[in-house]
């Protein structure tokens, strides 16, 4: 039944198959996926998490380290330079280019505009009268 | 002054959007991709999404987390297109040729090992402990930006920095 639960993920993790998780212990795990269902189940599971912090905090990690992790994570990924001007430009690039588009799409628009002012209503092609025709003929 | 830079945008002018954001946008896509070729590609790309949608803003989240957010889809989106049309193994993103490895890092570790020791996190977890170990947010915060449970952020970064660990131990001797 508990193990049912546990695969369930209804059953919290015990605190020796939490420690075995954080330590990638496959020998303390009870069977070869257990690690897999604590591991569905902790990053689903606020309390386990907080329960897994408090096993680790302390333990292995000096009060420096997340500094020195950021210190040394800022170095790996350091932007190059010039990265902004490089974004302001394609901005403005993409800004240009959507301009010209939309003046593009005016001009086919002012040829569609011309063409249903010049034309009679009731001329083929034309918008202007067909609906109102076909009702007339449908009466 | 081109039309970029002057451009405001619901109260928000955009270049001090770009200028706040960029690096970590940059920091963020290149988690994922692993190159800094397009991790550059993605920073464009992320900020002309930011520009087109400022105006669809709403402030519901910081600006930082829906920049970021875009920044995250972006930069999933990138790398799939990548693996889908690269058939050639070579054409992937090169890890090795992406940093220079020989760089030192506070004259002790070479950024390569740590950058192998990332390279071992998958890519979720590499985006929370860039966002959480470099751009300091919190746990929320980092939730709603990459779309995933809080405990789910807590636990892969309880695993990374027990991993991460183990490359910074040279750096502390």
């Amino acid at each position: 039944m508990a193990s049912l639960m546990q695969r369930l993920g209804i059953l919290h993790p015990s605190r020796r198959r939490l420690l075995a998780w954080l330590e990638h212990d496959d020998g303390v795990a009870s069977n070869a996926g257990d690690l897999d269902a604590v591991n569905d189940h902790v990053e689903q599971c606020e309390r386990c998490a907080t329960r897994l912090e408090d096993l680790s905090s302390g333990a292995d990690e000096p009060a420096e380290f997340a500094e020195e992790l950021g210190a040394a994570l800022r170095q790996v990924y350091e932007p190059p330079p010039g990265i902004n001007d490089r974004v302001m430009k394609k901005i403005d690039e993409r800004e240009r280019a959507d301009r010209e588009i939309s003046l593009f799409l005016g001009l086919f628009a002012i040829a569609t505009d011309t063409a249903d002012l010049m034309l009679p209503d009731d001329s083929p092609g034309s918008n202007n009268g067909g609906d109102r025709r076909n009702r007339e003929e449908e009466t | 002054m081109s039309p970029a830079e002057a451009s405001r945008i619901g109260g928000y002018v955009l270049e001090d959007i770009v200028v706040e954001h960029s690096a970590a946008v940059f920091r963020l896509a290149q988690s994922v991709v692993r190159d800094a070729s397009l991790a550059d590609d993605v920073t464009q790309e992320t900020f002309i999404k930011v520009w087109k949608h400022l105006d669809t803003f709403r402030g519901e989240s910081s600006m930082r987390s829906w920049v970021l957010r875009i920044a995250h889809n972006q930069a999933v989106s990138t790398l799939r297109k990548v693996k889908d049309t690269a058939t050639d193994p070579s054409k992937l993103p090169d890890v090795e040729n992406s940093i220079a490895t020989t760089r030192v890092v506070e004259g002790r570790l070479a950024a390569g090992e740590l950058q192998t020791a990332l390279d071992e996190l998958d890519d979720l977890t590499r985006e929370i402990v860039v966002l959480r170990e470099i751009e300091g947010m919190s746990y929320d915060e980092i939730a709603e930006t990459l779309g995933v449970p809080i405990p789910t952020v807590k636990t892969r970064l309880l695993r990374a920095r027990r991993r991460l660990s183990v490359s910074l131990e040279g750096w502390r001797a």
